[in-house]
């Protein structure tokens, strides 16, 4: 099993350092729910210090048509740097890759809609390599999808979770209304769940981030059963000693995990529990959806 | 010339057949399963039977929605689904999901698939996508400006769909969890708690970001003009005299423009009418110009409910001239009211005499949900489904 991390910062040497050498870099003017982005030239320079390294690049904005020309001249400049994939929101990029004949493999990441295996075949079929698996769904669903896709799964296990996204600047909106001064983000609780969401604006819109960091610690136990052949960690918001530990810590899970016994295992998941916190996310909580 | 399509939602039989007799062109639903609003009464196999043959001897359409985002469970038994409401004599499907769209396409060629508004199609490549996939529709986005609507159509020379009314989403259709997190109610199939309708709060204020509903009505020419098919009003679980109102409505307007009787009087009153009828206030949101701050509301939820709806009338008994109605909020003699019918014909009148159910004169109807009759000499046909308002001054 590989560990894909996308950093947070762009100096990649203390993740190496650690053993990581798979890297997923948000793409600044085609990316969003992020909290840092990385220019092309950015990411060109990246490729050229680091020599053994795979990257994947991140699409993910809705792509309106006035992106695509623009939209067409960068994919064809990413793939002359023979990059691991591109991980994609929009189906204009599935699009694109069969007009342009573009070889770079490609990463179906449309959050929510990642929910079952029969649609991961459809894109397989369709020349999609990896899927980026809904952290919405149970730990069950997740492995019934693995075990039945020829797609190439990848789970995203840490990460301060995206919850949604909206076109509009709601922040700017916010600040608007209350006459204060202009600010780029905001935090927010809603008053009975007391959930707390922060709130990051930027030109394509506003993205909503749960303030309570995702630990798929728990599950990693029953995906090292399966194929699966990636797990994706998010620095973002995490503080950049405590996700170098969490990477030391997964490391030495993958390395010595078929050697564990149940003690050891209890040991590992403790010390990851209190690293990151206990939250689960939906991997063992199912959501209703009839409430009649 | 072939009009522009207006496309009417249907919570059940009752607002099909008042959707389809106002002036809709088609209807859409969901059945028990796979559609996104789980909580709506929606369609049994049976009702989706008779569905189809209301709308079909009227030469209407009926859609079905099959649009949540799946999960490997509700895979099981969908094919078979899908077989039985085609045969059921379902026009199209509007579906989310590429694997179920591909099913449809590789067995039932008769009917059409419509793309959701659910993948929030943004641009003319993704559209060229799904084309090549075979589907014959695509709704797009409500994020869009009629000129990437129309780009999008020029390059494409695909049918397209837009909504023109009802109620906005916050976020991206498809890119938003928020009903999952905060009720853990899942938005992608059907559970949806709005819960960007909820408010939230910062250090020292309230946020809210609840979004004015959708009011395209001055611009139905423009749409008409760049050659969308299809104008989608959004509203699975709203009243049946919201439905009436609102086909109806837009059922005039798209009818004056292509009789070329569309004045600036007429579109006004049209607006005025659809103000009436609903519970917030309304905006045109990306047609125009990038939804702004204008288009949100600040201060929690500022929703009206609506007491213009008098009744629906049952019957009309020509010899002693009075409508028999099911009475739904408070009226008097002395009231101004309209009487409109889904024949498009109205009639201006003040409640002269008024009679409860056991015909006894009386001044005031108190009570919703009985029966009233009231006095009119009329000849115009009142028929089933025709509906009572009251008429503010101001009109």
């Amino acid at each position: 099993m590989n560990i894909i991390v996308k950093p947070s910062i762009n100096n990649l040497d203390s993740y190496i350092e650690n053993g990581i050498n798979t890297f997923l870099l948000p793409l600044k003017d085609y990316s969003v729910e992020s909290i840092n982005y990385y220019s092309l030239d950015e990411i060109i320079k990246i490729i050229d210090k680091y020599k053994n390294i795979n990257i994947f690049i991140s699409i993910n904005k809705n792509i309106f048509n006035s992106d695509i020309e623009k939209l067409k001249e960068t994919l064809l400049k990413i793939d002359d740097l023979k990059i691991k994939g591109i991980f994609y929101y929009d189906l204009a990029i599935l699009n694109l890759k069969k007009e342009l004949g573009l070889k770079t493999d490609l990463v179906w990441d449309s959050t929510f809609m990642v929910t079952n295996y029969k649609t991961c075949n459809y894109y397989y079929k369709k020349g999609v390599k990896y899927a980026l698996i809904s952290k919405e769904i149970t730990t069950g669903e997740i492995i019934e999808i693995i075990r039945n896709t020829k797609i190439v799964p990848i789970v995203e296990l840490i990460s301060y979770p995206i919850v949604a996204f909206s076109k509009r600047s709601l922040v700017t909106n916010y600040y608007i209304n209350y006459k204060l001064e202009k600010k780029d983000d905001i935090n927010i609780i809603e008053p009975k769940s007391k959930q707390k969401y922060y709130l990051k604006e930027n030109e394509f819109g506003t993205s909503f981030i749960l303030d309570k960091l995702m630990n798929g610690s728990k599950i990693l136990r029953e995906l090292t059963n399966t194929k699966l052949d990636y797990i994706l960690l998010k620095e973002d918001m995490i503080k950049h000693s405590i996700f170098i530990e969490c990477i030391k810590n997964i490391e030495y899970y993958l390395k010595n995990y078929k050697t564990m016994d149940d003690n050891d295992y209890k040991n590992w998941l403790h010390k990851q529990n209190e690293l990151l916190g206990r939250n689960t996310n939906f991997f063992y909580r199912k959501t209703i959806y009839k409430v009649k | 010339m072939k009009k522009i399509e207006l496309l009417a939602p249907a919570g059940d039989l009752e607002r099909l057949k008042i959707n389809l007799l106002y002036g809709a062109d088609a209807v859409y639903f969901g059945g028990y399963k796979y559609g996104l609003r789980a909580n709506a009464t929606n369609f049994s196999k049976e009702e989706i039977k008779k569905a189809c043959d209301f709308a079909h001897k009227l030469n209407k359409k009926v859609y079905l929605t099959l649009n949540i985002v799946f999960h490997n469970e509700d895979m099981e038994g969908v094919e078979e689904y899908i077989d039985e409401v085609t045969s059921a004599g379902i026009d199209a499907f509007i579906v989310s999901d590429p694997f179920i769209i591909s099913y449809i396409k590789e067995k039932h060629k008769n009917v059409e698939v419509h793309l959701s508004t659910q993948n929030s199609t943004t641009n003319y490549e993704a559209v060229k996508y799904f084309k090549n996939e075979g589907i014959d529709r695509i709704v797009l986005a409500r994020e869009l400006s009629k000129e990437e609507i129309k780009e999008i159509i020029d390059k494409t020379k695909i049918d397209i769909e837009v909504f023109i009314h009802g109620a906005m989403c916050t976020c991206m259709s498809g890119r938003c969890a928020l009903s999952n997190y905060v009720t853990n109610r899942d938005a992608n199939r059907g559970g949806c708690s709005q819960v960007c309708r909820f408010s939230f709060k910062t250090d020292n204020n309230d946020f809210t970001m609840a979004t004015k509903d959708l009011n395209l009505a001055r611009h139905i020419k423009d749409l008409i003009d760049i050659n969308v098919k299809s104008l989608k009003v959004e509203g699975r679980m709203r009243s049946i005299y919201y439905l009436a109102t609102v086909i109806g409505t837009y059922r005039k307007i798209i009818d004056a423009i292509y009789n070329n009787e569309l004045t600036e009087e007429f579109i006004s009153k049209q607006e005025m009418i659809l103000s009436r009828v609903a519970n917030r206030e309304t905006s045109t949101h990306y047609l125009t110009k990038e939804a702004d701050y204008t288009d949100q509301y600040y201060t929690g939820r500022s929703e009206a409910s609506n007491q213009d709806y008098l009744g629906q009338v049952i019957s009309y008994d020509k010899k002693n001239k009075l409508v028999k109605i099911y009475e739904r909020n408070y009226f008097k003699v002395g009231d101004k009211v309209e009487l409109f019918t889904p024949n498009k014909d109205t009639i201006l009148f003040i409640v002269e005499e008024l009679f409860n159910e056991d015909k006894e004169k009386i001044d005031i109807a108190r009570h919703p949900d009985n029966i009233y009759y009231i006095y009119l000499d009329t000849d115009i046909d009142i028929c089933e489904y025709s509906m009572i308002r009251l008429v503010k001054e101001v009109e």
